[in-house]
């Protein structure tokens, strides 16, 4: 029972994390590989601000504004600029973070990491077992979602849209793109920031290898897998993802090619989505 | 002495990221797919000339058979991947993210036939050294750059003067221009990737001799090699060359300053400065491929 | 007061003049037409007086108001909207989203109202919703609400540009070829809808290649030339021009 309530936390975290990258790149078309860099962020914010005594609600809210203004910032350079840049800057955002975390050491505590994480609680209630925790993190996908789809629903959502298809015809009808475009790189990085809180208080221990360049590529995979644009593509594809390394716990590997051969799914798996059905299992066509 | 001994070495790593720099400009430019595998090739033909090494094959046998690894698997790349992608309509954002899923593939392949651990050649000759006016060159630097130069004075004579390159170009100015080259730009371009991943074959090997290799850190050579390429304009060899150089300087010098793990920022940070002060790129004027 | 006033404005790409010291003044509440062969300028001047391009040198006045340096989307909030000669519709939105988006009511465009403010937001959906519907039924797409831009006809993407516009409640318009491709009974409801905007009130800038459509809608014709402005006046006094009819049939332009 823990063991598939443990499954059923860890899709939600990253599912919040794909609905932050599925703005982004399915909604207005912005490119990223550095959500899992943002989530960083909010887990180690939230990781120090708890070990420092701050309490995990209000740790949470640093999170999530801290993490909403790096996004806006990174993603800064591609809101002003079109082309091919902003795959630089996505990618360097996350290269940066990853060498920020191991080398920083007097913080982060560099390569190993933060341990003993403390529990979340709110108002006296602790989500320590995997039981509690569901609860939490249930929670926060259900008020992610719920906002993911008032904003879709709203005028804005239809403003982003029509910028993603002809951002000249939206500038040509007086609307302020740029001004759109840093509203939701903001409200994306607010949930990479709930998921990284969520992740640091829920696993107790976070390093720099839970949030480098393998964890974004991932993320980007749940997206394609489930499907862009959509809400519901967003939560079918960490659910279908996270259980591929206990299908692989199945096989009898030796532990040093675990890793390399989840990877090495995880890619063929973005290949043959792009090749065979971009629009992922629920979503639509990038 | 420090400081020049620092800037030779800066230049040796330049020339290698040089060659990873113009291989990818050339495919980029040609067909604006923007090719992060480029990265894997570079993972797995180094691997591929160390695996060989070190079950006895002389290592210019190695070298060459990497070289042709890279060849065949550029070519397969744009054949099998990228064209059927193209035949369907895809988005520059599908071929992106197809991209990434084929760095990925390639390099955990690698971790997983040969090592995931950092492996180093078994050849004696990689120690030794050259000194020259109290400036310390190792043989693999000195081959690095010696091989580099000429690499990229033969593709920029190609693309320049022969008949082939000048007609390769022309489908990269303009598609519908194709048609009087006479050249089937389906497998011009997989002759193109087939050109780069020889290319980047080279320094992924020598780099690999001189230093050590590890599967996952190629990422960051081609994120350099890219941000050499958009300073030093894209569409120019000699920008991206030269840009390489540059940067590698200036990586390699501010060691003195910051230290070294701190490189990649560094680059980065270089990057920014010129998307928001000369966005062009130094050497040339318009840069205008949209994803 | 000047309604709409450029002066003196050149624009050069490269080597190439597109604008060459142009100044002219329109009136409010007239048709002006902006013909001229291919490459006359046409295009860069509507171009500049929205803001897509910024003039080398020169001004551009509306109102009084000097907008030279003005960004693209202020000039729309001050009243000048334009459409576009390929359209750009948003393709997969509903030809409601696509009038919805570009209403001139600013509420709504935020995301913490949308996610903070559901009821609220909800209101102003529903109001923004009749309005845009409004505005289709007036340009006689009432029909085809929810339908995606991508499958209308030619002649209704063409008519829901003007929905678009006036959804901005712009009252200088641009339209940058409004009749090019219409068939007949496509072309008389243009032409039409053309003189209701007049009729309420509208300031028109036409781009206008049809010399017929001129005279059936034209107070005031624009005549350009190799980047300049040859010759302003009634469609009858430019059309009996000899000089400009040499310069217009002479090279052999599509009419």
């Amino acid at each position: 029972m823990n063991f598939f309530l443990s499954f059923v936390i860890l899709a939600e975290i990253f599912s919040i994390a794909a609905l932050s990258t599925n703005l982004l790149m399915g909604i207005i078309g912005i490119f990223s590989v550095a959500q899992a860099a943002i989530m960083g962020i909010g887990a180690y914010t939230v990781a120090l601000l708890m070990m420092s005594g701050v309490p995990f609600f209000v740790a949470l809210l640093a999170a999530i504004v801290l993490c909403a203004a790096v996004n806006v910032i990174s993603s800064l350079p591609s809101l002003r600029l079109a082309g091919d840049y902003f795959i630089i800057t996505s990618f360097g955002t996350q290269l940066v973070a990853t060498a920020v975390f191991i080398n920083w050491q007097g913080l982060t505590g560099g390569a190993s990491g933060l341990f003993d994480i403390p529990l979340a609680t709110i108002g006296g209630w602790t989500f320590a077992t995997a039981r509690q925790f569901v609860l939490l993190s249930t929670l926060c996908l259900v008020a992610v979602a719920g906002s993911f789809w008032l904003l879709m629903r709203s005028p804005y959502g239809r403003l982003l849209h029509a910028i993603r298809q002809d951002e000249i015809a939206a500038v040509a009808a007086g609307r302020r793109v740029l001004r759109a475009k840093v509203g939701v790189a903001a409200v994306s990085g607010a949930y990479a920031g709930i998921a990284g809180g969520l992740y640091a208080t829920y696993i107790s221990f976070i390093d720099p290898t839970s949030f480098d360049i393998h964890v974004s590529v991932l993320v980007v995979t749940m997206l394609v897998v489930g499907g862009a644009r959509t809400l519901s593509g967003s939560i079918i594809g960490p659910f279908l993802l996270i259980a591929v390394p206990q299908l692989l716990a199945m096989i009898d590997l030796p532990s040093t090619l675990l890793g390399p051969m989840r990877q090495l799914v995880y890619g063929l798996i973005l290949i043959a989505f792009m090749v065979w059905r971009p629009q992922g299992i629920a979503g639509r066509r990038l | 002495m420090l400081y020049l001994q620092l800037f030779v070495d800066g230049v040796v790593s330049g020339c290698a990221i040089g060659l990873v720099s113009i291989s990818f400009s050339y495919f980029y430019s040609v067909t604006g797919t923007f090719h992060v595998a480029h990265a894997g090739i570079y993972t797995l033909c180094g691997y591929v000339a160390w695996a060989l090494v070190a079950a006895g094959a002389p290592f210019i046998a190695a070298l060459m058979l990497a070289v042709l690894a890279g060849a065949l698997s550029g070519y397969a790349t744009q054949h099998v991947l990228y064209q059927r992608l193209a035949d369907r309509q895809a988005s520059p954002l599908v071929m992106m993210i197809a991209s990434i899923g084929l760095l990925t593939v390639l390099q955990n392949i690698v971790a997983i036939v040969f090592s995931p651990n950092i492996v180093q050649f078994d050849m004696p000759w990689r120690v030794g050294h050259l000194d020259i006016a109290g400036v310390t060159l190792s043989h693999p630097q000195a081959l690095i750059a010696l091989v580099s130069i000429v690499i990229f004075v033969g593709l920029t004579v190609f693309s320049a003067r022969t008949d082939l390159g000048k007609r390769i170009r022309a489908i990269a100015s303009n598609a519908e221009l194709a048609e009087i080259t006479r050249l089937d730009p389906k497998r011009v371009f997989a002759y193109v990737l087939a050109i780069s991943s020889a290319i980047v074959a080279v320094p992924a090997v020598l780099v690999g001799v001189d230093q050590a290799m590890q599967p996952y850190t190629s990422l960051i050579v081609l994120l350099t090699a890219v941000v050499a390429m958009i300073a030093g304009g894209i569409g120019s060899l000699p920008g991206a060359f030269g840009m390489s150089i540059v940067l590698a300087v200036i990586q390699s010098l501010s060691v003195a300053l910051i230290p070294g793990r701190w490189s990649i920022a560094a680059v980065f940070g270089i990057f920014i400065l010129f998307i928001l002060l000369k966005p062009e790129g130094l050497f040339r004027r318009r840069f205008s491929r949209a994803l | 007061m000047t309604y709409l006033a450029v002066s003196h404005v050149t624009k050069t790409f490269g080597g190439l003049v597109a604008l060459d010291d142009c100044s002219f003044v329109i009136a409010p509440g007239r048709i002006s037409c902006v013909v001229g062969p291919n490459g006359a300028g046409k295009t860069s001047i509507f171009n500049v007086v929205t803001g897509f391009i910024k003039a080398d040198t020169g001004t551009v006045v509306f109102k009084d108001k000097d907008v030279t340096s003005l960004s693209r989307h202020d000039r729309v909030r001050l009243g000048i909207a334009r459409t576009f000669q390929n359209l750009r519709l948003f393709e997969e939105l509903s030809a409601l989203d696509n009038v919805l988006v570009c209403l001139a009511d600013e509420a709504g465009n935020g995301p913490l109202a949308a996610m903070f403010r559901p009821f609220h937001t909800e209101a102003v959906l529903k109001r923004k919703k009749a309005e845009a519907a409004a505005l289709l039924d007036e340009v006689g797409l009432g029909h085809k609400i929810e339908v995606p831009a991508a499958s209308l006809s030619y002649g209704q993407k063409k008519l829901l540009c003007i929905a678009r516009v006036l959804a901005t409640r712009a009252e200088l318009i641009l339209l940058d070829e409004p009749t090019s491709g219409l068939a007949a009974g496509a072309l008389d409801a243009m032409v039409t809808m053309i003189h209701t905007l007049k009729a309420r009130g509208r300031t028109l800038l036409v781009v206008e290649h049809n010399t017929r459509i001129v005279q059936r809608i034209a107070d005031d014709v624009l005549f350009f030339h190799r980047g300049r402005l040859l010759a302003q006046g009634s469609p009858d006094e430019i059309t009996s021009n000899e000089e400009l009819g040499r310069i217009y049939f002479g090279r052999g332009d599509e009419h």
